[in-house]
């Protein structure tokens, strides 16, 4: 048997298409298997959220908010407590909830709706209010979300998304193109939310106090404090506060509220009040 | 802002392997070729028996490559391990893989008349499904016949 030395330049063995055409395919592939199953799940854990009875919600909450229960500042905390308590009273659009109110010394600018009637003001969002009207709609809001569960979509939906990347095994590092994209779809979603629970909070306000005044400075005060980290509105969970504010101005004419002075926060007109002591954190607070 | 930090990282470093490790393929599948045809005098085979010919010396040669698989071969590598699809990015990587070690085990077996018996091995370097890297080693027998 002869040898004979030929060379085909022909290789067979590597694909001749480009490998980023590949990845594009993969991932839009991908990507619509995924928003396709959040959809329809996220939509599936909204209908449950909202059908999710206040007892049974009350009983899943307490893991959560054990750990959060400790009150920071108690003097403040009470002086919140009397002002959610009479938003609380002058609606009957809310889930029964025995509804509280704790401060957290933490420097950031937001407070939380968690699941079962508890919200969570950060002292950073505290120092920047002005007056009552101001503290009444941050709480306002935050019972916007309870009177249209949005806490709790919130939590479905996010169990969602993890369920999804568990199941695909995609914890690693190859998701982190993947992750947000979904989030960020949900932001809009958020963002909704947001803007509804502003109505509200503006609605219920009026019901209580019998006026719209200073209800805007809020936003006003917001958009100052956010102007050193300015985030895309698209990737923002809360809508731009200037198109926030437009939205309430023209909200406020339609419905016509009256504008009524503006109640100074008592004694120093700070929050939180000077000299109000802490207690040690995870004791649990009185509630009224 | 901050959010975004980890996106342009994750881009950068998908696009800069990406250009990189194509380019470096492409100069790599050049070397190969050439090398290749300098090479083609000399027989690697897989059969067992010599010619019917003295043969004055056996030599075991072989041949021994790592390749990395660069980042952007790892992402498109576990997307379609997803889908069950051919893995095409590491189709590519064998290839430049089997080849280069043979072509080392030839370099090794300098002066000889052929390689017979050969065989080659692989496997993939990394855990779980990432594909870190390809080894591949090419082993056979050196055979000089008499002149």
């Amino acid at each position: 048997m002869n040898f004979e030395p030929r060379y085909s330049e022909k290789n067979v063995n590597v694909p001749s298409h480009n490998q980023l055409w590949v990845f594009f395919r993969l991932s839009l592939g991908l990507l619509g298997i995924v928003f396709g199953v959040y959809l329809v799940l996220g939509f599936a854990a909204e209908k449950i959220a909202e059908r999710l009875p206040p007892k049974f919600e009350a009983a899943l909450a307490g893991g959560i908010i054990s750990r959060l229960d400790h009150d920071d500042f108690p003097r403040t905390r009470e002086y919140l407590q009397k002002v959610l308590a009479a938003l609380v009273a002058s609606t009957k659009d809310l889930p029964e909830f025995s509804y509280k109110v704790s401060v957290h010394d933490n420097g950031a600018v937001n407070a939380v709706a968690l699941p079962a009637g508890n919200i969570v003001v950060f002292r950073g969002l505290l120092t920047e209010l002005k007056s009552e009207n101001e503290a009444a709609m941050i709480l306002a809001h935050e019972l916007g979300h309870y009177a249209h569960r949005d806490h709790l979509r919130g939590l479905g939906r996010g169990l969602v998304l993890l369920s999804i990347f568990t199941a695909l095994g995609l914890s690693g590092d190859m998701p982190g193109f993947i992750a947000p994209s979904v989030q960020t779809f949900d932001l809009k979603h958020s963002r909704d939310q947001e803007s509804a629970a502003d109505h509200f909070a503006i609605d219920l306000f009026a019901r209580t106090y019998g006026h719209a005044g200073g209800t805007l400075n809020v936003f006003k005060t917001l958009d100052r404090q956010g102007k050193g980290v300015k985030t895309p509105s698209f990737f923002s969970t809360h809508p731009d506060t200037i198109w926030r504010m437009q939205a309430l101005a023209s909200h406020l004419k339609l419905k016509k509220y009256p504008q009524g002075a503006v109640r100074r926060l008592p004694g120093a007109g700070v929050l939180p009040f000077p000299g109000d002591q802490k207690t040690n954190k995870g004791q649990p607070h009185n509630s009224e | 802002m901050q959010d975004l930090i980890p996106w342009g990282i994750w881009i950068a470093l998908f696009v800069f392997s990406y250009f990189f490790g194509t380019y470096k393929e492409k100069v790599h599948f050049a070397n190969i070729v050439e090398r290749e045809k300098a090479l083609l005098l000399l027989p690697a085979s897989s059969m067992k028996c010599p010619e019917d010919r003295a043969v004055v010396k056996t030599e075991l040669v072989m041949g021994n490559v790592v390749i990395a698989g660069d980042f952007f071969k790892q992402v498109v590598a576990q997307l379609a391990s997803l889908f069950g699809m051919r893995i095409s990015v590491a189709e590519a990587l064998m290839d430049r893989a089997r080849r280069e070690a043979v072509l080392r085990m030839k370099e090794k077996a300098a002066g000889a008349d052929a390689i017979l018996n050969v065989r080659v091995e692989s496997m993939k370097i990394g855990e779980r499904k990432k594909i870190t890297g390809i080894e591949a080693m090419a082993c056979g027998t050196a055979i000089y016949y008499a002149k």
